[in-house]
Parts: C-alpha cells; structure tokens; sequence
C-alpha cells in the first residue's frame, strides 16, 4: 500500500467508479421499511385448467385443456398453516367467538388474475385478467368452449371483435385496448404450459409485513360448472349509472385473505406445501432476494 | 358500513376544508406580466445596492472620487463615500426606488445621474466617466436603466411599482406573480414544476407563509406595495428553504414628502354575458345551462406616508376594506367576504450606523356562506368563517463599518381561522349558539323529490361543523453581510454573508361537530323519491383537538466571489435542521440538511449587456406542521347512524348504531424520513439587443426526491390494485403511514424564452414563451398518490404541472396628453390543457382505480386564454391629481379551469367544471393622490 494511502493507489478509472458509487449511494435512500415485495412462480396442475366439455351437436363428451379455466390465483402470508382446521391446508385462525369464524389476520397477499368487467353485464364475475389475449380469445372461449355467448344489454349475441370494442370503449371512454385490463395485451397470458403440462405464471406480492417464519400460502378458486366464481362479489367494484340502467362491474371479496374456508369449495386447488420465509428481518429478506415456487397442489374435496 | 359511512362524510369533510383554504382569496388568477429580471435577493432581503466605478477619458480608474446617492425613499439622508484606489464605490442597503447618483472631484467635471433604479436585492451597476476637459462643469445625466445584472444566475423577477400601477390584473400580489414564466396562476401558484404549498411568502423580509399549509396566509393593500419580486429558481444558499419559489412583497417606506393615496374600485360579472359553466374535460359542453357563476367586488383603499422627523423617520399606514360576493352555479346565497387590512410600518435611522424598522399588519376578516361546492345545501347549513392575524416585526440593521451590516430581526406571525356554521355552532368566539337535534331535524325538508346528490341518491351534505385554529410563528434572524471584501494574495473582490435562524411554530386547533350532519339514501343508491324509502342520516357530534408545534434552526454562507470583472461565482452551503412534532409531541420531522449551491456568471464582453450563466442548487424542504398534524387528526368524533322509516331493505332490529371512531391513532410516521429535497440545474443567457431591450433564454431542469406521501399498510391488494381481498388487522380500514420513498419523485423541465423591455420613456413590453415538461408520481405533498402498492409503479405520468405552453405578455403605455395622462394597459395569458388526474372513481370497497399505462392520450382541460384591457386618466388638480380607471377582465371571456375543481359525473362517465373561477369582469376606480 502506498503511504498516501488506499484511495491514491487506485487506477484513475477505480477512483471514477468508486466516485461514481458514493454519488449513487448518496441520491438512492433506503428507507428499510418493515414491508417486502415477494416474488416467485406459481405453479397450478393440469387439471386446473382441464374440463370435460359435452359437444351438444355431437353428444361426446372431451377434456378440454384451456388455461382460461383457471380462476384468480390468491397467495396470503400467515404465521402457520395447519392442517387440522379443515379438510385442506388453511392458515391459522384466532379465537372462535360465537361461532364466528377466527381471522387469520393475514401479513399480505397478492393474486395472480383478478375480476375484471369485459364491457357487458352477461360476463359479470366471469373474466378473469391475464387469461384473455384479445376479443375474439373471449369470444371464441365463451361462445364455443363454454357455450355461454356473450349477449349484449339487449341480450343479441356479441359475435363481432369490433363490436365488443366499441362497446367497450363506448362504456369507459377508452381510447386503447390497452386500457382494458382483461385483455392480455403486450403483457402476454399469465400463464404458460411447463414442460410437466401444468401451468405457470409469475407473481408479486406487495408490501408484505415481514415476520420471520411466515409461510406463503395460497388457492386457486376454480369456476363451477356454470363458470362461476365463489371469490367475486358481483355487488362491488364500480358503479355504473347510467340514466336508468345502474350496475356494479363486480369484484373480489374483500375479506378472502382473512377468512378462506368461507371462498374455498369443491374443485379448488390450495397450497399443500407453503413456503417458508426464514430470513431475520426484511432487510436481510430484501438482501437475498429471494424467489420460490409455490405449487398449488391439494384439491379440495368434500 | 358504518365505516364505509364516515369515510365518505370525512371526505367531503376534507373537500370542504380544502375548499373553505381554497378560498382565502377574494377572487383567483387573471395575471399580468413580468418587468426586470433581477438578482438573487436574500431571503428576508428587502433592499438594493449601487455599485459602480468612475473611470476618466483615457479609461483609468478614478480614485477618490466623492460620490453621492440619494433619492426620496433613502432615510438617513443622501449617503456619500469617496470612490477606492480601482475607482470603484459601493453603495448598500438602499430602500428599492429611484435614486441620483452625483461624482464630483476637483479638476473635473461634476456628473450627475438620475433615474437610477433599485430593486430587491438588485445591484444597480453604474459606470461614471469623468473628464479633466469638463472641469467646473455641471452634467445632468438621464442614465439608461441596466436591463441586466450580470453577476446573478437566479431566476428573478422584480415587479415594479410602474408594473403595478400600469399592467390590469385583479389588483392583488397573488394575481400579479402570475406574470412570470413558468408560474401557473393561482391563489396559491405553482412555481418551477413545485405543488402551490412549497412557496414562501416574505413580507418586508418577514416569511409570512402559513405554517400549517405552507400557503400564503397574507391579503395585502395593492397600492401599498413598492415591488414585488417572484424568484423561480436558482436561489443562492442564504434563500429558499421549501422546493417552490419565493414570492418577496415590498412595501413603500416613505419619505420626506407627505403623501396621500386614496382609491375606490367596483368590480362585477353581472352585465357580462353568461356562458355555460358546465363543460367536460375535452372541452365539450355537457348540457346548456344558461347560467353561471356570480361575481362582485368593492375595495376602498387608503395610504399615507411621509415624514415622522425629517431624514431620520418615515412612517406609512395603509388601509384597504375588501368585500366582495361570489356565487357558484346553483348556489342561492354567495359567499360574502370582507376583509380589512391596515398595515403601518415606521422606519427610523437615528444615526448612521442604525437604522430601525417595526412593521405590523392585521387583517380581520369574515366570509359568510361559505359552503360554495353543494348546491343541496341548505341555507341555515351555510357555515361563517373569521379569519385574521397579526403580523409584527422588529428589526435592527447595524452598519459598523464600510459595506459592513450586521442585520436583527424578531418577528411574530399569528394567523387565526374560525368556521361555524349558521346558526349552530359551539360559542367560543363567533358568538353562535349551538343547535340541539330536534332543532335541526325540523328544519329539514328531506323529502323534497329533485334534489339529488351523489350517484343521484339524496345527499343533503348539511354540515354543521365548527373549527377554532390558530397558526404561529415566532422568528429570529440575524444575518452578517461583508461586502466588497478583498483577501490577501488573491484577486478580486468577496461579497460574504453568513447568518441564521430560528423559527418556533405551534398550531392549535379543535374541530367539531354539531348534531345531524348528514342524510344519505342507503349505499347512495338511486331513490324513489315518491316514496323516499331507504333513507339514513347520521348525526355526528365530538371535537378533534390539534396542538402540533415544532422548530426550525438555519444557517448559511455564502461568498459571491468576482476574480475578474465579468465572471462571477456565487457558492455557498445552507444548513437547515427542522423538528415538527404531533399531538403527541412525537417528532414527526426530525432531520438536519445540507443545501449547497453553485452558480457561475460570465459577462463575455464585459459590456454589462450580454450573460451566460449556469449552475447547480440543492433546496430541501423542511415541511411544516400540517405534515406532523396529518398523523394525530384520529379524534373522539363519534357518529350515530339512523335509520329511516320505513326501512325495507335493513334487517338490523335496531333503530340505529352507535360507534365512536377508534381512539387510537390509525395515521402513523415511519420511522426513516428524509427531506424531501430538489437538485436544480439551470442555464440563462441574455443579450441586451437594444437600449432597454432584452432578449433571453433560460432553461431548467428540476429533480424532486422524496416528496412526502401516505402509503396504506393495512389493505391487502389483489395484483392490479383495483380491489383488496384482505385486512391485515381485520378491519376495513386504511391504516395510513408518512413515508418519503424515493419512488416519491417528479421530474420537471422548462425553458423560456423571452424579450421584456423596462419601463422607460412612458412605455414597457414583455413576452414570455414557456416549454413545460412535468413527469413524476406525486405532485403534492402529504397525498396518498401512492398509497395502492400495485399501482405505485403505473403512477409516473404527467403531473399537473405539465402545462406545455404558456405565453404571457404585457404592455404599457402612458400617453402624453398635456397636462394630463392617459395609461393604456393590456395582459395577455396562454396555457395549454393541463392534464387531468387518471384515476376513476370505484364504488363501494375496492378504492378507486388506475389506468394502467399506457393510458392513450392523456385528457386534459381545455386551453386557458385571459386578456386584461385598462385604460386609465389622470386628471390634475391644484394638489395632487385623480385618475379614473375602466378595466375588462378576462375580456374575451374565456372559460377557466387551470386549478379544476371537477366532479366525477357518473351519469356521463366525464369530468366536468361546474362553476367558473374567472368571470368576464369590468372595474371602474377613482383614485386620488398627492
């Protein structure tokens, strides 16, 4: 080392950076908020997304394997999750009182999907957002696959892209088919087929409350047979009046975090193997950045 | 539901607030046009200097040359000093105004220079030539103005008294800062890319800016004011302590002449033609309404000024009573504001070496009728509002030596505001009684079909709400000026100044409640109003206390160092260090900053005609007490909510529900706050084409980091941020946290261009032409813009301040006809649309969405044209003369929405005005003076 110390024996170009470094430290701040951005993969099986479909022209019944079956995708940070409460995976509750159900009092949560309007009444709490490339994707799934046409307030049969389109942007004042969130758009489909045939989809969850040991848990809320959602509160989200007509364009719940087994029936898949977070605190979670897989792996039956 | 409930009735609570601050002034925003580009003025600078040089024929310095200045405004009598060994003289701490300067030494001819003009915190350069061929001779010498100071970078501008006298606006200091570039006009404006609450406001070197809002707390006699200077940007290291600009008010000091000013003027909208004050966003009518907003003023306004002891005291008092009466569409009663402000400022300089100023200003004020955003307010819900302060000021300038000054000021600022409705509200200074329910609920005509409020369900909005706040500020300053210095072994010439500060603030406040507040339909949906079924109201009683208080500590130094004539560098460090705490004496804001500042002045031709400078400033902002007090405004309010009859849709048994808002606080800090803090980089050059002419070109770019925002730890979100499907603590309530995230950003670029010629012989011109860029995620401070974590990253757009174009213009002209003179004055102002806010308005739980980007073209208002039109005659008489004035305001009558204050229509899906802040207005006055 020379004796005019460490900084006098770097090359210029080391000095520059390390110049360069104390500038960039000095304008980002860190404001080591107790709250972390989770992020990894979620994985649903095959079987989420496949459906026995009866062609009503022919009578033959066929698996359809379509990733627009798959419904929102929910993930919840709890302190545990137990096995006993029900019959599948379920966070840990507080006290029951009065036979109402305990909370789970959840850190955070993130979905992948989530209820969007597409423009007519008829698909209300039937859309989910990422699973839809464009209108005639919609069209196609809901008039050919699901044999549930999307019809008009008039109750005609929406066959036409255009038309969807302009109905849209007649509603919300749109100006691009980016500004409709169930349309995938440059974002692309959320889920993608892996090479095991399930599908996965990337996800972030925001803003977590960071505790050591926390486990990352989640479910899949599959439709029913009329491609229903037991997750979306038709009676929430934004409210339309329009001269006469008034509706609301649905939403999810707004308590499906803290109280689970109340959304999760027959058909669902959940979380069997929850992820746990061992880092000490969210810095140190923050320093690892870490990214998982959570497998949405446990059917629940009756 | 019942929290659902009182968070819809606390923001209306929180609008009409905004509102009734919103309305502090008598009327917004139609602006004139900008004059002289000074100088970085101090921060409680309200003085000039002369400095200049005397060289003789064959161009060598002159030294001891006697040079005297005097001029009507300079107490102490003329000053004079003998010119240095480089034939240089300086002149210091010379009241703004119009001065003679007068060389004379034995051998030469003695040079006499008039008109020489100082400005806030100017320096007036002056060369004086001298010739041994004049010698015995007298010289009277009518000197060009120098147009440009060509050892400042900072963006300046000084509105002059000809300014104000000449160019129409509507005749308050608020309307006139709209002249320069870069400021959006407002009643509070925006300035450099700044939110309209990060401004300071000096008054006669005393910072009357509102403590709690960081807005102008101040209304002020128009003809009391000597200049005005609006300082954009580029701020040396002794000025700015917030990311706005600073707004400095000057006022007359008098002089050894008794003079009297007095005036009347009568303003209104109602021969005007009315327009549609409805319109949406894109600027198309949504339906006629044949209607509009109404406006009508009158001010008497009195000065007198003159003499206490001949040379050694000045005194002046002025007078101006305000009232005036503005309806928005569908309002019956009009909100009537009267407001007295009499300020008297007494200026003593017993000796040489002491100069004395005490100044005070009171302002009682009461607006009736106050409730001017609902039209389905009753009358006997209109709520009073009184409002008020004091401000007084000591200060000492010391001058122990040459271009020496050592400067002291005590000062204190208390504001008072004081809301009530009528005639129900708690008594404790208004004079009210308070209502008792039943009073209120036969008052009430509930029933009546038509009158429909939001999502078309019955909303009544009748608050009775009371609110006593008092807002203080205690000041000590004292700063070090060292000019004209010169240190060994080094060349030049050092102007040090070093000083500090020390402000203690305290807000009081208590807010309350009367009984029965508010009537709604159930979840406001659509009624029948023949049955009037589903009906609620909720009555609402409790007080919210407020003692928020806090300290800010300053300090600076600074040297403005000229190694050689044209180049000049100023640099320096300002350190600020500011503790706001909350109820809970908790130290919300607790940091100290450092704000250092470069800048570098080059005159290339050393002429004093050309400029080309650029540089580098840090400003922080220290926040103010409405950040600390944003986190204990959780209260003992309590709310009842009563069912209406009959009641089909309920199932509850019960007639009602009682609950009181949770005692804890549900607003917290967290714990790593920084300041949020700009780093300006600007670039200005100038060239004087012609004599008095200046053409010019600036540009600036501005980096906010840090702005204060609420973020929401409670609500857990699904991917979009479009709804949540969770709480993390069960309760259906947001759980707000102060936060400075660097994410918390906007970034802003603007470039001028312009031409302005000073006023001289009998006429001024400018023209301003702005290119404004403004991205970022939050504008305001204190807002929750970032609040829904999935959305925070689609939140970077074009903020408010993005106003593209903007053309300001004005002229002057005095015509010469003897004996009298007739002042002709015009204005003209241009913006292009500001963008309109992204967000739309989501129903029941879910929080309100966000497009996401990209988004399309982004909405925006229509343009903004205002031409002001005055024309003025003097009329002379044996002592003193008259002056009749007609001005048209706004006079093509165009529609205004630069501050909008739009309504979702849900109906429509579109924003809309739904009343106009700018009328088509005619003033006449009559003034007389002598």
């Amino acid at each position: 080392m020379s004796p005019r110390g460490v900084l006098f024996d770097m090359t210029s170009a080391t000095r520059a950076a390390l110049l360069l470094a104390v500038v960039a430290q000095a304008c980002t701040y860190d404001e080591h908020l107790p709250q972390v951005d989770i992020k990894g993969t979620v994985i649903v099986p095959r079987a989420a997304a496949t459906r026995v479909i009866l062609d009503d022209r022919t009578g033959v019944e066929a698996e359809v394997v379509d990733a627009r079956f798959i419904g929102p995708v929910y993930l919840g940070a709890y302190s545990d999750i137990r096995f006993d409460l029900e019959n599948y995976p379920h966070p840990a509750t507080g006290p029951i009182i009065g036979g109402e159900l305990g909370n789970t009092y959840p850190y955070g949560g993130g979905t992948v999907g989530v209820f969007d309007f597409a423009c007519y009444t008829s698909t209300l709490c039937k859309v989910v957002t990422g699973r839809y490339a464009d209108f005639s994707s919609m069209l196609d799934f809901f008039s050919n696959t699901l044999d549930q046409p999307i019809v008009d307030e008039q109750g005609a049969e929406v066959q036409s892209p255009d038309y969807f389109r302009t109905s849209c942007y007649d509603l919300f004042e749109y100006t691009e088919d980016a500004e409709l969130l169930f349309l995938a758009g440059e974002d692309g489909l959320d889920f993608k087929e892996n090479a095991d045939g399930d599908f996965e989809a990337e996800f972030t969850m925001w803003r977590v409350n960071y505790h050591p040991g926390m486990k990352v848990w989640g479910w899949m809320d599959a439709p029913d047979g009329n491609f229903d959602f037991t997750t979306c509160d038709p009676s929430n989200g934004q409210q339309f009046n329009q001269y006469s007509a008034s509706f609301t364009t649905g939403s999810s719940h707004i308590d499906l975090l803290n109280f689970p087994s109340n959304y999760i029936d027959i058909g669902d898949f959940v979380v069997s193997e929850p992820f746990e977070l061992t880092y000490e605190d969210a810095d140190a979670f923050r320093a690892a950045a870490p990214t998982f897989t959570l497998v949405y792996d446990f059917p629940v039956e009756k | 539901m019942l929290r659902g409930l009182r968070r819809e009735k606390m923001m209306k609570l929180f609008t009409m607030v905004r509102t009734l601050a919103l309305m502090g002034v008598p009327m917004l925003a139609v602006s004139a046009g900008s004059v002289i580009l000074g100088s970085g003025a101090a921060y409680a600078q309200t003085t000039g200097t002369i400095k200049g040089e005397v060289i003789d024929d064959s161009g060598l310095e002159v030294p001891g040359v006697l040079i005297t200045v005097d001029g009507p405004n300079l107490i102490g009598g003329a000053q004079q000093e003998y010119t240095d060994d480089a034939g240089r003289f300086l002149f210091t701490n010379l009241p703004p105004g119009i001065y003679t300067v007068t060389a004379e030494k034995a051998g030469f001819g003695k040079k006499r220079y008039t008109n020489q003009q100082v400005l806030i915190g100017k320096n007036t350069a002056l060369t004086i030539e001298m010739s041994v061929q004049e010698a015995g001779a007298e010289m009277v010498i009518i000197a060009d103005r120098p147009a440009i100071d060509t050892e400042s970078a900072s963006r300046t501008t000084v509105l002059t008294k000809e300014f104000l006298e000449r160019v129409p606006n509507s005749r308050s200091y608020q309307d006139a800062v709209g002249a320069t570039a870069g400021v959006l006009a407002g009643g509070n404006p925006n300035m450099g890319g700044a939110s309209s609450n990060e401004n300071t406001y000096m008054m006669d070197g005393v910072n009357v800016t509102d403590p709690v809002t960081g807005t102008f707390s101040l209304n002020f006699n128009y003809d009391a004011m000597e200049q005005i200077e609006v300082a954009t940007g580029a701020f040396d290291a002794e000025d700015a302590t917030n990311l706005g600009g600073v707004i400095r008010l000057v006022t007359k000091t008098g002089s050894n002449q008794l003079e009297f000013d007095t005036s009347i003027y009568y303003e209104t909208a109602a021969w005007a033609p009315k327009m549609d004050a409805r319109f949406g966003a894109d600027g198309a009518d949504l339906a006629p309404t044949d209607f509009d907003s109404q406006f009508s003023s009158m001010s008497f306004n009195g000065l007198i000024s003159g003499p206490v002891v001949r040379d050694k005291a000045f005194l002046v008092v002025s007078y101006t009573m305000e009232r005036s009466l503005i309806a928005r569409v569908g309002i019956d009663l009009p909100r009537d504001y009267e407001g007295h402000y009499v300020y008297a400022k007494l200026t003593m300089q017993p000796t040489a070496s002491n100069r004395f100023t005490v100044l005070s200003q009171i302002q009682p004020t009461t607006i009736d009728n106050t409730t001017q955003d609902n039209r389905f307010v009753k009358p006997e819900a209109q709520s009073r509002q009184a409002q008020g302060g004091i401000v007084a000021s000591a200060q000492w300038d010391w001058f122990p030596g040459t271009d020496v000054t050592v400067e002291s000021k005590l000062t204190l600022q208390q504001n008072y505001i004081e809301t009530g409705g009528v005639p129900c509200t708690h008594n404790k200074r208004l004079g009210y009684n308070p209502c008792e329910p039943e009073e209120l609920e036969n008052t009430y005509d509930f029933k009546t079909p038509g009158r429909l409020g939001i999502n078309n369900a019955y909303d009544s909005g009748n608050y009775y709400y009371y609110q006593f706040d008092d807002r203080t500020r205690w000041s000590a300053v004292s700063k070090v000026s060292a000019l004209d210095q010169q240190i060994p072994f080094l060349t030049g010439d050092h102007d040090f100044k070093a000083g500090f500060e020390v402000d203690v603030l305290r807000w009081d406040r208590s807010v309350g409640y009367t009984n029965n507040i508010y009537y709604a339909d159930w979840n406001q949906q659509t009624y029948d109003p023949s049955t009037f079924q589903n009906y609620y109201w909720v009555e609402a009683s409790g007080e919210s206390d407020i003692v928020a208080g806090g300290e800010h500590y300053g300090a600076f130094l600074q040297d403005v160092y000229q190694p050689i004539d044209n180049l000049t560098f100023r640099y320096g460090l300002r350190w600020d260090r500011s503790i706001m705490r909350n109820n809970f004496n908790e130290a919300v804001v607790d940091f100290g900053v450092f704000g250092p500042r470069f800048y570098v002045i080059w005159d290339p031709f050393g002429d004093g005609k050309t400029k080309v400078a650029g540089g580098y400033g840090r400003f922080n902002g220290i926040g103010n007490l409405g950040i600390a007090a944003d986190l204990n405004q959780s209260n003992g309010l309590g709310t009842k909510l009563f069912l209406g009859e009959p009641w089909n849709n309920y199932t509850n048994s019960t007639s009602f529900n009682y609950s009181l808002n949770p005692p804890d606080n549900t607003n917290t800090v967290h714990d790593a706050l920084t300041a949020p803090h700009s780093d300006e980089f600007s670039f200005v050059g100038e060239r004087q084409v012609i004599q008095d002419l200046v053409f010019g070109v600036s540009f600036t770019s501005k980096f906010t980091r840090n702005v204060y925002v609420f973020d929401e730890t409670n609500i857990i979100w699904d991917e979009k941020g479009y709804g949540f499907i969770g709480t993390g603590d069960g309760q259906v309530e947001s759980r707000n946290r102060l936060r400075t995230p660097s994410l918390s950003r906007r970034d802003y670029y603007q470039t001028d261009t312009y031409i302005r010629r000073n006023f001289a012989d009998r006429w001024l011109a400018s023209a301003t032409y702005t290119y404004a860029v403004s991205r970022g995620t939050v504008l305001e401070g204190n807002s929750t813009a970032l609040a829904v974590a999935p959305q925070a990253e689609y939140a970077y757009g074009n903020l408010g301040t993005d106003v593209r174009h903007q053309v300001k213009a004005q002229l002057a002209w005095d015509l010469p006809n003897d004996p009298w003179t007739t002042r002709l004055g015009a204005s003209l102002e241009y913006y292009s649309g500001a963008p309109l806010t992204r967000y739309y308005f989501s129903a029941g739980y879910g929080g309100s969405a966000l497009l996401r980007e990209p988004v399309g073209t982004y909405a925006r208002v229509e343009p903004i044209y205002y031409a002001n039109l005055a024309i003025s005659q003097a009329i002379k008489v044996p002592k003193g003369q008259f002056r009749v004035e007609a001005a048209l305001l706004n006079a093509i009558n165009a529609r205004q929405a630069a501050t909008v204050n739009g309504t979702y229509l849900y109906a429509q899906n579109r924003w809309s005005i739904l009343y106009r802040q700018n009328l088509m207005t005619g003033r006449i006055g009559v003034s007389y003076d002598f």
